[in-house]
């Protein structure tokens, strides 16, 4: 635990990236906090894993609250929407700058994953 | 008994040394029409000037041909084999397809230069086997003596007004080799050193903090993300587990480098396509199709990749 002085919060130790993802209350699929990196692959992949375990469809992944994410965290994306059943799909919410440049780069017309801004 | 192997190299890569536009065209028209003649796929890949050269001498026949702005979509030469050339091949699996790529043109400057013999060479060892035709011009009037040795090194053959000569200094993995040049931080630019997973967020972080500084902004400081954290995760994962990350400006672009103490032994890293399904792999492929200009040196110290975004 910190030892705080004075009362004063201590400034909270950078020791990588978090993520934080927590189920959707009003529709299927899972809001996910923090970044996508090395670090946090293996929560992400956690977190997109339990996707198929929602009923619906679509699934919803909400990322206006992720920060960043890298080339091998859109690659888990792509990799989960393609283990999803035949006719399901994925939209995405908000997600940062990075995940539709990423996409377009490298999984162009890759039509089950919907972007909305 | 006697085995009589014919070994015919699928792979037909010629430089063509032109001077002039008559000349031009009559190296490359018929090249293309010849290509259709057979049923081939054909692509363009060249500056505009030249684009048009070929385009009016094709007439009506230009509809059939992709043609592709090099200084565009080949501004950054280690981009050309990933998403010009196999781009083009890959998408045509079933028969020869014929390429006319243009990479080197005068305005080329001595920073690209290097990046673009680089490619050059590395064409014959990504095409190897595969049933793929790509004439390669030079500007033998405008273009510097140098480059044109660097062509004989690069191409098995060079074609030029006195016909077709295969190339006695056709060497490529020595071209690779002669361009592989250190890469050293200038004076004056934002250093940091990285050392594990945990600080790769500050790592991508003083990056996007000093190039918004240095004026780059929407798009492009996005890139910038993207490539810092690609390259400083390699860092991590394979060299060493950390590295130095340096950023400074330099004209109009905002220039940046991870160095680490790996060894990159695969040289056409960052230049093959990736299939859609493949899990990994993609990070330096991403900062070839980011920047505007990718530069490497590996050898003893370890491995520099510099790119370069305009500001």
């Amino acid at each position: 635990m910190d030892v705080s002085l004075g009362g004063l919060p201590a400034a909270p130790p950078r020791h990588g990236a978090r993520l934080e993802a927590h189920p959707l209350s009003e529709r299927p699929g899972v809001r996910v906090v923090g970044e996508v990196t090395l670090d946090t692959r293996r929560a992400w992949q956690e977190a997109l894993g339990r996707l198929a375990q929602h009923g619906g469809t679509p699934l919803h992944v909400e990322l206006s609250e992720v920060a960043f994410i890298d080339v091998a965290g859109v690659t888990d994306l792509v990799t989960a929407v393609r283990s999803l059943p035949k006719g399901q799909r994925l939209v995405v919410h908000r997600p940062p700058p990075q995940m539709a440049r990423v996409l377009d780069i490298f999984w162009p017309g890759e039509g089950r994953i919907e972007v909305a801004p | 008994m006697t085995d009589t192997v014919t070994t015919r190299e699928a792979f037909v890569h010629p430089a063509l040394f032109y001077r002039g536009a008559q000349q031009y065209v009559a190296g490359t028209v018929p090249f293309v029409l010849a290509g259709l003649a057979a049923g081939e796929p054909v692509a363009v890949a060249a500056p505009p000037d030249r684009l048009q050269l070929i385009r009016d001498g094709l007439g009506a026949r230009a509809d059939e041909v992709r043609f592709v702005d090099m200084t565009e979509a080949g501004r950054n030469p280690g981009r050309i084999i990933p998403a010009v050339l196999r781009g083009f091949a890959d998408a045509h699996r079933d028969g020869r397809v014929r390429i006319i790529g243009e990479p080197i043109w005068p305005g080329r400057t001595p920073v690209e230069y290097p990046a673009c013999v680089q490619h050059e060479a590395l064409i014959n060892a990504a095409f190897t086997g595969r049933e793929v035709t790509i004439l390669c011009p030079y500007d033998a009037a405008a273009l510097e003596g140098g480059v044109l040795d660097d062509a004989w090194a690069t191409h098995p053959v060079v074609i030029d007004e006195d016909g077709e000569t295969a190339s006695a200094l056709y060497d490529p993995e020595a071209a690779v080799a002669r361009y592989n040049e250190a890469l050293s931080v200038p004076p004056g630019a934002e250093t940091f050193f990285f050392q594990g997973s945990g600080q790769l967020s500050e790592a991508r972080e003083f990056a996007v903090g000093h190039g918004e500084r240095m004026g780059l902004s929407g798009p492009a400081l996005e890139d910038l993300a993207l490539a810092v954290a690609e390259l400083t995760t390699n860092s991590v994962i394979h060299g060493a587990g950390g590295g130095t990350l340096g950023i400074w400006p330099e004209g109009e672009y905002v220039v940046c480098q991870v160095h680490d103490a790996g060894r990159l032994m695969d040289p056409l890293a960052g230049r093959r396509p990736q299939t859609p399904t493949r899990p990994g792999g993609r990070g330096l492929l991403l900062v070839n199709h980011v920047a505007d200009l990718v530069r490497t040196h590996t050898g003893d110290p370890g491995t520099t990749i510099r790119f370069y975004l305009a500001r």
